[in-house]
Order: structure tokens, then C-alpha cells, then sequence
């Protein structure tokens, strides 16, 4: 009976929607020359043929002259929120590179100037030639990397199985600093793999023949070779529509896809085609990993993949400088270039929501990904909104808390917004450089003011300032100075001793444990190294012996009533900016223009030169109130440049690879957002209510039992340092089991009723409720009072609060009269069997959620082009095909045909005369028919060239499309 | 050492400085590579040649590159924007040996105003001119630091030296550079009516 049920349920209810959603397209659906017999069964020999009067088939393009020359791009990924985050676990293959051209423009400039050449011409060459070189360097790395030429260097070196040497040294380098031992090390895996003494990798460290190299052979896709390929970004459009949509392709959005590659030259050029990147600014790319079968690129959670990046990153920086073979590519400009930041003018981001990087919970990762801030449209209006741009951050996990849901996929990056990529790309960097300067500003000023006061002016002599101005005005009025009265002499103390106290006390102050950080996160270690020899330690060794001092003295001042009963009202402008944004939320501006001490006197510190030019611009600082304000100003504007080091300044020992498109990665990394939580939660569901089926089954009561899963909420996260960074461990409200006890008293009474009891708020929709209800009427009570609560389906983010409910329900519908009937007829089956088919409905349903169950769609761009091709048009019948990144095909042969003439040959199919074991096929650019014979037709592509079966009137690769590799 | 014919054009567009009667001249050559030219006049000056090079009347030298220094470098931020006000040149100038030695071991590089390095303000702006003029004197117009840079890195280490143009014999010299220690003027005193 059950069976029958289900039966019955499982007709009427659309269980291919899940299947089909849940396609990704398989590893093996390319199949192989020797698969054609298999697709069509004959009884004809091969002796027999071909003839074509024999011929078992005949496959005509419909639309054989339709124009729109190969594409040599990885399959496009479209996902919906949650197949988005948990993509961010995977490796990409497609990143883009973004190119900052304009400082090697400037100084191309100067160069011209100084060796008496046409500066426009030398700066245009120099420009091309730095992109040129940057591109050609990732190409002929990947390549080298992809070959098994150079050994990988592990990104995790956490991982069991990394060389030993290269583990030492990585842990001994700083994190963004320069790192001369890794420098070094990497010169001498060159030059024993690819270099001047090949074949001695092995004496540089204990690499594993089969783990540190890739197998180009092992991951490489059939019938394709693995390459690199790189396309210049003129506009952005459908075909990098993923980055705009979370839906499902459809005929529409296919059709979209399919007018882009038609129109790819105005999206699209070749990486190399300078002639129409007209910015000398910058430029944006697409790098892609082509060939590679991704499943293998994925294997042992995207290892492969990983390592492949963060290889790729570091040999990159060390061997711009320093290759000579790279340093040809540079030509004539080698030395040029080899001054030039190069990590700071390349940046590479996923092209979608995969990875370069691992997402990692640390805050130095999390700080990274800020940098997508910078691609807003509206920056310049919405920056002080920004975390980064703060004086005083709140830190980068608190936004992970309050925005715990970001949209994703909806055009986040703002490429839409701009008419070309190349505006993008300068609407990018201008934020980012404009933002990082003030960050500069602020960091050279408290540097500058740090080291002079730290060795040159005591703190004695600093509290002895204070007391003597404290002495002044007790002596009032006997003081007197320009612009001098009293309330301004008590203001003066009043900012200096509320700063101090909201900054380092103890108790109140609730800034101490973070301006802490400054001492030690060594994440801007790089960057200070540049300017002080003093260590940030000792600066704020000795901020802190200072701030005790001054909060003593504060202390004294508060206790005699120095600011007495008739303080006139406090001129809130006076503070510091970082105090008004702090305190006063910038309600309060402060007036930063004043620059003066309390009383006119000679200023306390001065520079060496003051004596002679007595310019106010040489006091470093007029007085103890003044010169205690700077201090902890410099310290507190170090705060967020520690904090968000990662932001701003880049690393000098790779480039930055940033997961732009997708800010799931570092929820999924911390713990916020699980993508697999609403599916975990549908199974679990499923199986209590098969468990509560059973239960009716065998003991028929009116009582009822359920329950359900409420999902962990991170609430905050402790902070550990470790090795000078900021590692970060989530803490959550622990994730809650929820039941609910139900009866119902139709079945005693004979009245369609029934209570529920529950422990959270609301109970459990379903008990309180027949799911598939009619007309009902529902009354519930919890602790806090009488009212009706309406129980949705519930989001992942829904935390019901603690509490107990009780509901009455009564309602008329069929699961009602069925319950009834089967308690009073002593059928428990049937009783079961309602219970599973809601069960069974409950779960569908929840996996129907087009937000929180993992969705993706992979498109292979061309394989659309070929759909119109072969079919007139994109048919409904092919959506579903094309969207798990298969062929619209009607026969196997077909797409052994197509994967082999045009992915491999780039050449068009017009026609098939399939034969058993063969066939003829006509394509575009041959005047006559290739005759594709399985027992022939294997082996590399070089082989089957030289077997001449191809025809010499067929121009080989002459349909390619926008050349992908930098030549 | 080759000279490339063209280094000598390039070179009459630069300044040029002598140190005793040195004469010293940093340039790109025609191929786009860094130089550092020395000329020696007299006997004395011929032996710091021989040393430094093994030719008795002119030195070139390679400079190498810079790491980090076209970009946003924070140090030669500073230096472009304030290194009048944050360094002063020894009173003595250095000996010619020391100079020579520290030129040998080239791991320097050399800034001007004229540097292509200076990515603060346009190109031999009068406000970097400035700075670099508060080092030595009204007639000379453009100081030459040099920098200290690690020898396998390139990464800037220190300002070391400032090429200087004599005032009185037109000769130039070379100083070291200091920061100079600021000070608290006087004990605390207040003007008190």
C-alpha cells in the first residue's frame, strides 16, 4: 500500500526538476573515436564500406554558414547563492588580470625625457611592451607549471605533504614582506628544472615525483591539449554573464550568450593586439586554463589547483626580476621593468566563484577581499561607509556578523556601470590608489611622529609640560597669551583626558585591546620597514608608558574638580577626527586645522631647523597636552592600516589574487554561511518524518511527535595571534534541535483539531498545521503572550528565540479526514502513509529552494554556437543539455565528431555521412569530404596529420577565432 | 667597459659634479640601462679610477635596479617629499677612497630630482627641486643622492650620500646624510604677565 502511495506521489510530483538542477556535466561524456559503433548498431561490415548508399545515417547542419569563429574558452559557471559559496572551495581555471600600467607609463615619460626620445612614443612603446611582458611571463609559467617542467610549491604548508626545505623557509619568511631566503630558493629550483642545470630539481629539495609536479598527460581532457588561454577585456558582456545571474539559463539567456560570441570582437581581442588597447593606464585580461579535465583539477579538494596559483604567483615575482629567459620578453626595457613594484601593478582575481586562493578564516585573508570595495560605481560617495576608510575600524569580522547574506551574482563588481573594462579598470585602481594614499598619509605622519618622540623627547619631560600648564591656569589670571582664556585651556585637557581614557584605560576604555593589535600584527611590518628602524613594538612600549602617565595626571585633575561646576559647554570640535568618528559617530566634525598650543610659549619639540627658520610648519609638537594628543593619534591611525594592511598594501612577495565576484568565500571559510545546511536540513526533516511514519505504523496514537534543526548563527569570533597574524575562530549560538508534541483530538472527538506543544517560538510549522492544509484557523501562545504567529518556510538565517509555544489548530482538509479515518478504521498503514507523503512532499519542496540548495550550470560557450549551428536555432530540448555543459545532439557520433573537428580543429561541421566504425564528414574550409575511420583516427593530432587523412585542401585551425595565446 | 657612442649625448644633458675634480654624471644610456660615470682629470685622481675600474680616466658603472622604487614606495615617498627637511649633509665631506669603495661594490642606486622614480609630483617639479636643494646650496641645482641598496634584493636600505656642487671652487664633494635630532628648545617656560 505504502509503495503504491508513493507511486502515485512520485507521478505527480516534477522529481526531474532536482535531477536535472543537480547535473554537472560528466567527466566522461566525451567519448572517444571507438564509442561510434556502440551509438549505432549495424549489421554491415566494414568491408562493405563506405558507400554512400549504405550509409546508416546522414546528419545535415541546418544552419551550416553561421558565422562565429571558435572560442577558446573554459565552460562558463553559473550558480545561485549557495552553489556560488561553496564553489569558493574549489580552484579556478579563469582568472582575470588586471594590469596597472600608469606608473610605468609615468615613467616611461620621464625615461623619454632623459635619454632625448619622443616621449609619447616611448611611453606608448613601454607601456605595450610591460603588458606584454607581465602576460607572456604568466603564459610561459603556467605553461612550465602545467607541463610538469617546474615542481609546485604547496599553498598550504599546514599539509602533510610539502618539501621540506621550501616548508622551513616558507615559515621563516615574513607575510608580506620580502623574503630574500624564498627569493633565493626559487632561483635554485629555476635553475635546476628549467634552467641551466636541468634534471637536479631533486638535489634542491625533497620534491615527490608524483605529487609536486602536475601530469599534463594525467589531467589533461581528451582530444585536447592543455594550454593557457588570454583574451583582452574590451567590454564586459554575456560572456561573463555569470558574474550578473543567479538564475538557470534558459532559451532567452542562451540566446543572449550565443549574440556575445558572435559579436566577440566587441567584447573580445587577442592579449597581444595592442592596436585597440588604447589605455595606457592599465588594462583588464582573461587568463584561463584550457584542456584540463576538471575533475582532476579539483582532485584532493582542488590541490592541484591551488598549489597551481600560488606557484604561478610566487615564481612569477622572482622570476620577473631576475630570469633571464623571462627578462627577453622585457626587451628592450629589462632594466627598466625590474624597478617597477611588479606585484603592485598586476592583481589577479577569479573569474567567478572560484578561487585562486583557499579562503582562509584569518584576517589577513578576510582584509584581502576588501579590496572588492574599491570596484563600487558610487565609492567616492559611499566611503566613509567603508570599514577599510575608517579611522577607528570596527575589523572585518564584524561585517561578517551584521551582513552575514550578501547578494552574489547580481553584477557586485559594477562591470555593468562602465562603457568599457579599460573605465572599470581605472575607476578600480583610482579608488584603491586614492584611498591607500590618505592610508600613507596617515602612516608617514605617525611613523615620523612615533620615532622622533619615542627617542628624542622623555616622558617626564612631557608630564612635566602638562603639570606646568596646569599650573597656569591655577595661577589664572595672572596667564594670559594670545587666544588664551581659561575654558580653552580646560577644554584643551578635557580632549586630551577623554581620549586618553575612551583609548587606554583599563576599565572604560574600550579601545585598548584593539589599538593593541598595532603592537602585534606584524601585517604592516613591510611597509614600516621602509620608513623607521624603530620597531611598532617600542613606538608603542612607549605610547603605553606614556598613556598610564597621562591617565594618572587625568586622574588628579578629576579628583580637585579642575573642571569645576561652571565648565562652560565642551566645543566638541576640538577633539581629534578619530575621536568624533569613534565617539560622536561623525555627528561632531573636527576641526583639524588648528594647529596651535594652549599658551604662546616656546613649543616643547621642535625639528633642528626650527631655530633658524622659527616656522610653525618645524614644531613637531607646542606643549604636553599637544604632543600626548599626537601620540596617540599616530597610534590610533595605525590602527586600521594594521588592520587592514592586506587592503592597501601590497605584498612584496607575490601578487594578489582576490576572490572578487564572490564574498561567500570568506563566509564559507568562517563558518557564517553553509551551503549545504538547507540541504543537510531537507534530509534531516525527511527522516524524521519516515521515522514518525514508521513509529503511526505500528502504534496508532492521536500524539504525534516531530522535529527540526535551527541553524548555528556565528555571534562573534575569538582572535588568536599567531606568528604576528590575526587568526580568526568563529563562536556560534550553539545549533538547536527543536521538537514539538502534537494531539490530535480529532480522532477521540470526532472535531478536526489538534495542540501542539513546542520548545521554540512558533513550534514546528508543519505540526502546527497539516502542510497540504485547506481552510484552517491556528491560535497560538507562547511566554510573552497571546497572539498568531504565521510559521514560514523559513530561511537559513531564521533564529527562533527560546521560548515554548502551544498552538491550537483546527482545520478541514484531506489529511484531517484521512487521519481521522485511519485512526477510527485501525489502519495504521494508512495513517503511515500520509505521514511519508508529506514527508516526501516537505522534502522536495525544501529542495526546491532557489537560494540555499547548491545550483550550477555549466555552459560550454561554443557548444551553444554549435546547437544553432546543427539545429537552426537554440531549442527548448537543448536547454537542459547546454546548461550541463554538454552538446545538443541528436546522435553520440556527433559529438565525438564535433569535440574532435571543432574544439581540436576549430573547424566548422557541415555535414555527416555516418558509416559503421566511420564516417564522412564535410566541413567548412575543405572542399572535399575527411573520412573519419575509428581504427585510424587515434593517436595525436600530429600522427593523424601525417597519416594524411585530412585533405589537403582543409586549412587546419583557419576558423579559429580571437587568438588566445600571447605570442 | 663599453661606452655606447650615445652615452656621450646623453650625457651633456645631465648634470655632471666632481668630487675633488671628479666628475660624476648619473644617466640612461641609449639601451635603457642605469650608468653612473666618473671622470678622473689628474694623477691623484687617475689611481681612485684604476681602483675603482681599471681605467685610469673614466669609470662607467652600472647601477642596477631598484626594487619596489617605481611604485608606491613609502620611502621614496618621504625622501621626494621631504628629504631637505629630514636630513642635513655632514659638515666634512667624505674621502674620495670611501666614495670609490662604496661605487665599487655597486649596490647603490642614485635619485635626483630628475628621477624616473619620482612618482610624487611631475617630473623635475620645482616642489621636489626644493627638497633636494635644501641639501646643499642656492648654485647647485641638482643634488645627487645616493642610496644603499641590499645586494641580492635591490630593496633600499639607506640614503648614504648627497654629490654636492662646491660654492666657492665650483668642485664637487660628497656627504654623507643624517637625520638631524630635534630638540626641546628650552625648559618648559610660559609667558607670564
Amino acid at each position: 500500500m505504502v509503495r503504491l502511495i508513493l507511486l502515485y506521489f512520485m507521478l505527480i510530483f516534477p522529481f526531474h526538476v532536482y535531477c536535472e538542477d543537480v547535473n554537472l556535466p560528466s567527466e566522461d561524456s566525451k567519448l572517444v573515436v571507438g564509442s561510434v559503433n556502440d551509438s549505432l548498431p549495424t549489421t554491415e561490415t566494414e568491408d562493405d564500406l563506405p558507400f554512400r548508399t549504405n550509409f546508416k545515417n546522414k546528419t545535415v547542419w541546418e544552419n551550416p554558414d553561421f558565422e562565429s569563429p571558435y572560442l577558446d574558452l573554459a565552460p562558463i559557471t553559473y550558480s545561485n547563492r549557495a552553489g556560488c559559496a561553496d564553489d569558493s572551495k574549489s580552484a579556478t581555471r579563469s582568472a582575470y588580470v588586471v594590469i596597472d600600467t600608469l606608473n610605468v607609463a609615468k615613467m616611461g615619460w620621464r625615461l623619454a625625457l632623459d635619454t632625448n626620445k619622443d616621449p609619447k612614443y616611448l611611453t606608448t612603446e613601454i607601456v605595450h611592451r610591460y603588458k606584454y611582458a607581465v602576460l607572456k611571463l604568466l603564459d610561459n609559467l603556467a605553461m612550465k607549471l602545467l607541463e610538469g617542467k617546474l615542481p609546485l610549491l604547496p599553498s598550504d604548508i599546514t599539509d602533510g605533504d610539502v618539501p621540506k626545505r621550501y616548508n622551513e623557509i616558507s615559515a621563516r619568511c615574513p607575510l608580506d614582506g620580502y623574503c630574500k631566503e624564498l627569493d633565493q630558493y626559487i632561483g635554485e629550483v629555476w635553475e635546476n628544472s628549467v634552467g641551466k642545470n636541468p634534471g637536479n630539481v631533486f638535489k634542491v629539495d625533497d620534491f615527490d615525483p608524483a605529487n609536486s609536479f602536475i601530469n599534463s598527460s594525467t589531467v589533461k581532457d581528451k582530444f585536447d591539449d592543455v594550454r593557457t588561454g588570454c583574451y583582452y577585456l574590451k567590454k564586459h558582456s554575456e560572456l561573463q554573464g555569470h558574474l550578473d545571474t543567479v538564475k538557470k539559463p534558459d532559451v532567452t539567456s542562451l540566446k543572449k550568450l550565443m549574440d556575445s560570441h558572435v559579436k566577440q570582437d566587441e567584447y573580445l581581442a587577442a592579449c597581444d593586439d595592442f592596436a585597440v588597447q588604447s589605455s595606457l593606464e592599465n588594462g583588464a585580461f582573461l587568463f584561463e586554463i584550457v584542456g584540463v579535465k576538471e575533475k582532476r583539477w579539483q582532485k584532493n579538494d582542488s590541490k592541484y589547483g591551488f598549489d597551481f596559483w600560488n606557484s604561478l604567483k610566487l615564481y612569477a615575482s622572482w622570476a620577473f626580476r631576475l630570469s633571464p629567459e623571462i627578462g627577453a620578453f622585457q626587451y628592450p626595457f629589462a632594466n627598466v621593468f625590474r624597478s617597477v613594484h611588479f606585484e603592485d601593478t598586476l592583481m589577479l582575481f577569479s573569474n567567478g566563484c572560484k578561487s585562486i586562493t583557499k579562503p582562509k578564516c584569518e584576517n589577513s585573508h578576510l582584509t584581502e577581499q576588501k579590496i572588492r570595495d574599491f570596484a563600487q560605481y558610487d565609492f567616492d560617495r559611499n566611503m566613509s561607509a567603508f570599514d577599510e576608510t575608517k579611522y577607528v575600524a570596527d575589523g572585518v569580522t564584524s561585517e561578517l556578523i551584521e551582513k552575514p547574506l550578501p547578494s552574489v551574482n547580481q553584477d557586485e563588481l559594477d562591470f555593468n556601470q562602465f562603457p568599457s573594462m579599460d573605465e572599470w579598470v581605472k575607476n578600480f585602481r583610482k579608488n584603491m590608489v586614492r584611498t591607500r594614499g590618505m592610508m600613507k598619509g596617515r602612516i608617514l605622519d605617525a611613523i615620523n611622529t612615533l620615532e622622533l618622540t619615542k627617542n628624542y623627547l622623555s616622558i617626564s619631560d612631557i608630564i612635566s609640560s602638562l603639570k606646568s600648564l596646569k599650573q597656569s591656569v591655577d595661577n589664572w589670571p595672572r596667564v594670559a597669551g594670545e587666544n588664551f582664556d581659561e575654558f580653552h585651556v580646560k577644554n584643551q585637557f578635557y580632549y586630551l583626558c577623554s581620549e586618553y581614557l575612551i583609548a587606554s584605560d583599563s576599565t572604560l576604555g574600550v579601545l585598548k585591546n584593539d589599538l593593541e593589535r598595532v603592537k602585534d600584527l606584524k601585517t604592516l611590518a613591510h611597509v614600516t620597514r621602509d620608513l623607521t628602524t624603530e620597531s611598532v613594538a617600542s613606538m608603542f612600549d612607549y605610547y603605553e608608558e606614556l598613556a598610564t602617565q597621562v591617565r594618572g595626571f587625568c586622574s588628579e585633575l578629576e579628583a580637585e574638580g579642575f573642571w569645576g561646576s561652571n565648565f562652560q559647554e565642551l566645543e566638541k570640535s576640538g577633539f581629534k577626527p578619530w575621536y568624533t568618528e569613534f565617539y560622536y559617530k561623525n555627528s561632531v566634525t573636527a576641526n583639524i586645522s588648528e594647529r596651535r598650543g594652549i599658551l604662546e610659549a616656546t613649543p616643547l619639540f621642535v625639528h633642528e631647523k626650527f631655530s633658524r627658520t622659527n616656522n610653525a610648519k618645524d614644531i613637531i609638537c607646542f606643549d604636553g597636552v599637544d604632543c600626548s594628543r599626537k601620540i596617540l593619534e599616530s597610534i590610533v591611525n595605525m590602527y586600521t592600516a594594521t588592520m587592514y594592511a592586506k587592503t592597501y598594501f601590497s605584498s612584496q612577495k607575490e601578487i594578489s589574487a582576490v576572490n572578487m565576484a564572490n564574498p561567500y568565500a570568506e563566509r564559507v571559510a568562517c563558518k557564517v554561511y553553509d551551503p549545504w545546511w538547507k540541504t543537510k536540513k531537507a534530509f534531516f526533516n525527511l527522516i524524521t518524518d519516515v521515522s514518525m511514519a514508521a513509529i503511526s505504523a505500528v502504534n496508532p496514537t492521536p500524539f504525534y511527535l516531530a522535529a527540526d534543526i535551527l541553524p548555528k548563527k556565528v555571534t562573534s569570533f575569538n582572535e588568536m595571534l599567531e606568528d604576528g597574524t590575526l587568526k580568526l575562530d568563529p563562536k556560534w549560538d550553539r545549533q538547536r534541535l527543536v521538537g514539538a508534541i502534537g494531539a490530535d483530538f480529532g480522532s477521540l472527538l470526532g472535531i478536526p483539531c489538534m495542540v501542539t506543544l513546542s520548545n521554540t517560538k512558533g513550534g514546528i510549522g508543519h505540526l502546527n498545521k497539516y502542510y497540504f492544509a485547506g481552510v484552517s484557523i491556528d491560535a497560538c501562545v507562547d511566554h510573552t503572550g497571546s497572539k498568531v504567529i504565521a510559521m514560514s518556510a523559513g530561511d537559513v538565517n531564521v533564529t527562533p528565540e527560546k521560548s515554548v509555544s502551544g498552538c491550537v489548530s483546527c482545520t478541514l482538509n484531506f489529511s484531517n479526514a484521512i487521519n481521522i479515518y485511519a485512526v477510527i478504521s485501525q489502519v495504521p498503514v494508512l495513517n503511515s502513509a500520509v505521514y511519508l507523503f508529506r514527508g516526501v512532499l516537505r522534502f522536495f519542496k525544501a529542495l526546491r529552494d532557489p537560494i540555499n540548495v547548491p545550483r550550477k550550470y555549466v555552459v560550454d560557450i561554443n557548444s551553444v554556437v554549435e546547437a544553432h549551428r546543427k539545429n537552426g536555432e537554440i531549442e527548448d530540448d537543448c536547454v537542459s543539455k547546454l546548461r550541463s555543459g554538454k552538446h545538443c545532439m541528436d546522435y553520440s557520433y556527433e559529438k565525438t565528431y564535433a569535440d574532435f573537428f571543432q574544439r581540436y580543429y576549430k573547424m566548422a561541421i557541415n555535414r555527416i555521412d555516418k558509416y559503421p566504425g566511420g564516417a564522412f564528414i564535410y566541413l567548412n574550409g575543405c572542399s572535399e569530404p575527411v573520412r573519419y575511420d575509428q581504427g585510424l583516427w587515434s593517436g595525436p593530432k600530429e600522427k593523424i596529420n601525417q597519416q594524411g587523412l585530412i585533405p589537403s585542401s582543409c586549412k587546419l585551425e583557419k576558423k579559429k577565432g580571437i587568438r588566445s595565446e600571447v605570442k | 667597459m663599453k661606452l655606447n657612442k650615445t652615452i656621450f649625448f646623453t650625457l651633456a644633458l645631465c648634470c655632471t659634479f666632481e668630487v675633488g675634480s671628479f666628475e660624476i654624471a648619473p644617466f640612461w644610456s641609449d639601451d635603457f640601462v642605469p650608468h653612473v660615470k666618473l671622470t678622473c682629470q689628474n694623477d691623484e685622481e687617475f689611481a681612485y679610477c684604476n681602483q675603482l675600474c681599471g681605467d685610469e680616466s673614466e669609470c662607467l658603472i652600472e647601477e642596477g635596479f631598484c626594487r619596489d622604487c617605481a611604485g608606491a614606495n613609502l620611502a621614496l615617498r618621504e625622501i621626494f617629499l621631504e628629504v631637505g627637511d629630514l636630513f642635513v649633509r655632514s659638515i666634512y665631506p667624505v674621502s674620495f677612497g670611501a666614495f670609490a669603495k662604496f661605487l665599487k661594490q655597486g649596490d647603490f642606486v642614485t635619485l635626483t630630482s630628475k628621477s624616473i622614480y619620482n612618482f610624487v609630483d611631475y617630473y623635475d617639479s620645482e616642489a621636489v627641486q626644493a627638497q633636494f636643494q635644501q641639501l646643499c646650496n642656492e648654485k647647485d641645482e641638482y643634488p645627487v643622492l645616493f642610496l644603499k641598496v641590499d645586494h641580492y634584493s635591490r630593496l633600499i636600505e639607506k640614503i648614504e650620500y648627497v654629490v654636492c656642487r662646491n660654492l666657492y671652487d665650483d668642485r664637487a664633494l660628497v656627504f654623507n646624510l643624517e637625520k638631524p635630532r630635534p630638540f626641546v628648545p628650552l625648559s618648559v617656560k610660559y609667558i607670564i604677565k
